[in-house]
C-alpha cells in the first residue's frame, strides 16, 4: 500500500513540531524516517496511524484520506510505538487474543497466531503471565507481535529493537525484509543507524520538524562525500563534535573530586 | 462463578443492542470484557505471578465501609419512624452523592485514561464503541458501589409497616436506575467538558466539581439531623416544590409507585425519572460519543507538549528558601523539596488533595451561618459546630493526604528513591510529615482560628485550633502506619482514594468523644493542658514507631521484587 503525505504540519501554540513535509512511501518499500531528537520523527508516525490529527495537509493511504475514513486505513496498519501501549494486567497470550478480536479475526486464527507469535519470539513459557512480569524485551517482542497479528499492509516502528536482545535484533531485521517482500510497506523510525543502513534502501532526515533529506542511502553517501548513514546524518543534522563533546562530559563528571 | 468470568452473555447482549447506535458489537465485547478482567482479576488467578487486585480489594473495603454507614443511616432513619418516601429519598440520596463522589475522585479514570488511549488509539475502533466500553466500565462500578450503598437500607425499609413485601426489590431496582442516572449525569459532565475544554483545564474543573460534591456530601451530614425532624412525616404529596427538582426526590417517587403508594406528583416525578434517563442515554450515545476519541487524544498528546512551557517562576525563592530550612539532613530535604513540588505541580494530585478544602468551606460556612450553635465549649457553650469544626477538618486533611501520598501518574519515577543509596529512610517520613504540616495543617490552623476569632475569645480559638491540630497529628500518625512505600511511586489504583475517604467518614463516628472532650475542660481547665500534652506525646511516640517501621519497609522494598 502506497503513502501519501502533502504538506503535512503539526502545531501545539506557536511550536511547529512537524513543519509542512511531503513525501510518498511506495508498495513494499522500506522506508527509513530519521532524525535527533525532538525532530518531529514520533509525532508525524503519531499523524500517520490516526492517532493525532495534523494541522496542515493531507495523508493519503493507497489514495485514501486518512482523516474521512480512519477506520479502513487503521484497519490496514500495523504499529509498534516508541513506549507504553500495552495493558500490563493481562497476559501476554490474553493481549494478543485483545488485539485480534479488534480486528474481527476469526477465534482459530488468533489463537494458533497469537501462540506462534509467542513461540517464535521465546515465549512460549512466559504466554500465560501478566505482562507486568515481563521484561522490557518481553513487552517488546509483544508489542512487535500485536502490530502484526492482523497482517497489516502497512507498518509502522518506531524504535522497535528497544530492548531486544542480539539474537532477537538479528531475527528482527530479516523479518523486516521478509515483510518487505511480501509486499508490506515498512516506515521505521530508530535511532540506530546502523541498522537502518542494513535494513532500508531510503531513508528520510528531519530535523526541527523538517525534511532536511529524501533519498537513497547510497545517493546521500554520495552527495554528502561521507562512507557511512552515520557520518550522513552527523553532517546533514549539524552535530556537535563527538570526541570534544565527549571530554567536557567526562570533565563534567568528574568534577567535585 | 468467579467474577472475573464476568458473564459474556451480557456484555455480548449490551453490545448488540448498542450497535444500533453504531457501536461494534464484537468489539465492545472483548474491550469491556478485557476491562473487567483487569479490574477484578484475583493474585491467585494465575500462581506466582506478579501484579496486584488493589482495585478489587479497595473496592470492597469500600463496600464493606458503605455498607456500615448505610447501615447506621438507615436504622436511624427506621428508629425516627419517618414513612417510605421520605426514608427512600434520603437514603438514596446519599447513595446518590456518595456514587457521584466516588466517580468524581478516581473512576473518572476509567472515562479518560491516557493508558487506554495509547494503546488503542491506532486499532480500528470507533469513537462511538470506545466510549460505550469506558460508560459501562463506569457502570459496573457504579452498580456495585450502589449496591453496597443500597442494600442495608433496602432490607431496613422492608420492616415499615406500610412497606409490602416486594419492598427491597423494587428499592434495589430503582435505586439501580438511579445508579445509572449518576453515572450517565457524570459521562455527560465530562463529554460536555471534553468538547470545550483542554485537559490540564479539564483537570482543574473536575476538582472544582469535586471540591463541590465534597460540600454537598459533607453538608448531608450537617443537614440530615435537621432535616428527618421536620420531614419525618412528609408523603410524596407533601414535598416541597423546591425538592421536586432533586433527582433522590425523583427516583424515591419511582420507589412509592413500586410499592402501589400512588399519586398524582409522585407519577409526575417518576416520569421525571424515566424520562431524564430515556434522554440521557442515548443524548450521550449521540452526541458526546462521537468525537470522543478524538478530543481525548488531542487533550493527552498536547499535554505533553504543554506541560514543557509552564513555568514556576512565582514564589521560587521562598520554596527554595522553605526547602532549604527543612532540613539539614540531605535525604529529609531531598524528599522535602520533592513533595513540595510535586504537590504544587502535579495536577492530579492537587486534583485529589483539593477536595479536602470543600469540606473546611462548608464547616466555615455553617460556622458562619449556624450562630445558634456557636457556642463557646470552653465556656459553657453546647456541643456543636465548634467542637467539630477542627477535628473534622484536621481529620479529612490527615487522611486525604495520607490517601494521595502513595499514587501519582509520574510513579514511573519512584525508582530513583529505590537506587539511590538512601542512609535513614525514616527521613522520608519525617519530610513527609514537615510537608503535611506546612501545605495543609498550617492553613488550616489560621482558617480555625481566624473562623473562631470571631465568636470567641482569641484564647479559646487558638486553644480549640490546637486541640484539633493535635488530634490531626496523631490521626496522621496513625494513618502512616499503613503507608509503607516511596511517596508518589505506585500508579493510581482504582478504588484506593474511595477507601480512604469512606474510612474518614467511618472514623468520625469514633471521632464523637473528642468532641465531647472539651465539655469536661471547661469544669476543669487543668485538663485542656494536659490533654494537649498527652496528644503531642502520643503523636511524637506513635511517630517515632511509624518512622522505624517505614525505614524498616522501605530497606525491604529493594529485594521485595525477588
Amino acid at each position: 500500500m502506497k503513502i501519501q503525505v502533502s504538506n503535512l504540519t503539526k502545531r501545539y501554540g506557536d511550536f511547529v513540531a512537524v513543519d509542512g513535509i511531503s513525501f510518498e512511501v511506495a508498495a513494499g518499500e522500506i522506508l527509513g524516517y530519521l532524525g535527533p531528537n525532538g525532530a518531529g520523527k514520533s509525532t508525524t508516525v503519531k499523524m500517520l496511524t490516526g492517532i493525532m490529527r495534523p494541522t496542515e495537509g493531507s495523508i493519503l493511504i493507497e489514495g485514501r484520506p486518512l482523516l474521512d475514513d480512519p477506520l479502513w486505513v487503521k484497519q490496514r496498519i500495523g504499529y509498534v510505538p516508541e513506549a507504553g501501549g500495552l495493558y500490563e494486567s493481562l497476559t501476554g497470550l490474553e493481549f494478543l487474543q485483545l488485539v485480534g478480536r479488534l480486528y474481527h479475526l476469526p477465534e482459530d486464527l488468533i489463537r494458533d497466531k497469537a501462540r506462534e507469535f509467542m513461540r517464535l519470539f521465546g515465549l512460549e513459557d512466559s504466554m500465560d503471565q501478566r505482562l507486568s512480569s515481563y521484561s522490557k524485551g518481553m513487552k517488546q517482542k509483544v508489542l512487535i507481535s500485536s502490530a502484526l497479528i492482523h497482517n497489516p499492509d502497512i507498518v509502522f516502528f518506531d524504535e522497535p529493537l528497544s530492548g531486544l536482545d542480539a539474537n532477537s535484533m538479528l531475527v528482527f531485521k530479516e523479518v523486516i525484509r521478509e515483510l518487505a517482500a511480501q509486499g508490506k510497506t515498512i516506515f521505521y523510525c530508530s535511532h540506530i543507524l546502523d541498522v537502518v543502513e542494513r535494513v532500508c534502501r531510503r531513508v528520510i532526515i528531519i530535523d526541527h520538524g523538517k525534511i532536511i533529506a529524501d533519498g537513497p542511502i547510497a545517493d546521500l553517501k554520495r552527495t554528502t562525500s561521507q562512507g557511512s548513514l552515520e557520518e550522513v546524518f552527523k553532517k546533514l543534522t549539524d552535530s556537535a563534535d563527538v570526541s570534544e563533546l565527549a571530554k567536557t562530559f567526562g570533565a563534567l563528571v568528574a568534577r567535585g573530586e | 462463578m468467579r467474577f472475573e468470568q464476568f458473564p459474556s452473555q451480557a456484555t455480548r447482549q449490551v453490545g448488540r443492542w448498542l450497535s444500533s447506535w453504531g457501536v461494534d458489537a464484537d468489539q465492545y465485547h472483548w474491550l469491556l470484557q478485557a476491562s473487567l478482567r483487569m479490574d477484578f482479576r484475583s493474585r491467585r488467578a494465575l500462581p506466582g505471578q506478579m501484579g496486584s487486585n488493589r482495585p478489587r480489594t479497595a473496592l470492597l473495603k469500600t463496600g464493606i465501609f458503605y455498607s456500615i454507614i448505610s447501615s447506621l443511616l438507615s436504622i436511624s432513619l427506621r428508629a425516627g419512624s419517618v414513612g417510605t418516601f421520605c426514608f427512600s429519598a434520603i437514603t438514596f440520596g446519599y447513595a446518590m452523592a456518595m456514587m457521584a463522589l466516588s466517580i468524581l475522585m478516581e473512576f473518572g479514570l476509567v472515562v479518560i485514561s491516557p493508558d487506554d488511549f495509547l494503546i488503542l488509539a491506532h486499532r480500528p475502533i470507533s469513537s462511538r464503541t470506545f466510549f460505550a466500553v469506558k460508560c459501562s466500565n463506569l457502570l459496573v462500578y457504579t452498580l456495585l458501589l450502589d449496591f453496597s450503598l443500597t442494600l442495608v437500607p433496602a432490607l431496613v425499609g422492608w420492616t415499615f409497616p406500610d412497606a409490602p413485601w416486594q419492598f427491597p426489590v423494587v428499592y434495589l431496582a430503582v435505586a439501580a436506575l438511579a445508579g445509572v442516572f449518576v453515572a450517565a449525569v457524570v459521562a455527560a459532565l465530562y463529554g460536555l467538558l471534553l468538547q470545550r475544554v483542554n485537559y490540564e483545564r479539564f483537570k482543574d474543573l473536575l476538582a472544582y466539581c469535586q471540591i463541590l460534591f465534597s460540600c454537598v456530601v459533607f453538608l448531608g451530614y450537617q443537614l440530615f439531623p435537621r432535616l428527618v425532624g421536620r420531614v419525618r412525616d412528609f408523603r410524596v404529596e407533601d414535598t416541597p416544590w423546591l425538592a421536586t427538582v432533586l433527582p433522590p426526590a425523583w427516583f424515591a417517587s419511582l420507589n412509592e409507585i413500586g410499592l402501589g403508594h400512588f399519586s398524582r406528583l409522585g407519577a409526575l416525578m417518576s416520569a421525571v425519572a424515566i424520562l431524564s434517563l430515556c434522554l440521557l442515554l442515548p443524548g450521550l450515545l449521540r452526541s458526546v460519543s462521537l468525537s470522543y476519541s478524538d478530543r481525548i487524544g488531542e487533550m493527552v498528546l498536547a499535554a505533553v507538549k504543554r506541560g514543557a512551557k509552564h513555568n514556576h517562576r512565582r514564589g521560587r525563592s521562598f520554596f527554595a528558601w522553605l526547602e532549604n530550612a527543612s532540613s539539614l539532613d540531605p535525604e529529609e530535604r531531598a524528599m522535602f523539596g520533592f513533595l513540595f513540588r510535586m504537590l504544587r505541580r502535579n495536577r492530579q494530585l492537587k486534583l485529589q488533595l483539593y477536595p479536602n478544602f470543600g469540606i473546611v468551606i462548608v464547616l466555615f460556612l455553617f460556622g458562619v451561618l449556624d450562630h445558634q450553635n456557636q457556642g463557646d465549649p470552653l465556656a459553657g457553650g453546647s456541643l456543636g459546630i465548634g467542637t467539630m469544626f477542627p477535628l473534622m477538618a484536621f481529620l479529612f486533611a490527615a487522611m486525604g493526604f495520607t490517601a494521595v501520598l502513595p499514587y501519582s501518574d509520574e510513579y514511573q519515577g519512584g525508582w530513583i528513591f529505590q537506587s539511590a543509596p538512601i542512609a535513614r529512610p525514616e527521613r522520608f517520613l519525617k519530610a513527609i510529615k514537615k510537608a503535611l504540616f506546612l501545605v495543609l495543617f498550617v492553613p488550616l490552623l489560621l482558617l480555625n482560628i481566624i473562623l473562631f476569632s470571631f465568636f470567641w475569645p482569641i484564647l479559646h480559638a487558638i486553644a480549640m485550633s490546637l486541640y484539633g491540630l493535635l488530634i490531626g497529628l496523631a490521626t496522621f500518625q496513625v494513618a502512616l502506619f499503613g503507608f509503607r512505600v516511596i511517596p508518589f511511586s505506585l500508579k493510581p489504583e482504582k478504588g484506593a482514594q474511595t477507601q480512604r475517604v469512606a474510612l474518614a467518614f467511618l472514623m468520625m463516628i469514633a471521632y464523637g468523644i473528642f468532641m465531647a472532650l472539651p465539655m469536661l475542660f471547661r469544669s476543669r481547665p487543668m485538663l485542656f493542658p494536659v490533654s494537649a500534652a498527652l496528644l503531642l506525646a502520643t503523636a511524637l511516640i506513635l511517630g517515632w514507631l511509624n518512622n522505624r517501621a517505614y525505614a524498616r519497609a522501605i530497606r525491604q522494598l529493594a529485594f521485595a521484587a525477588e
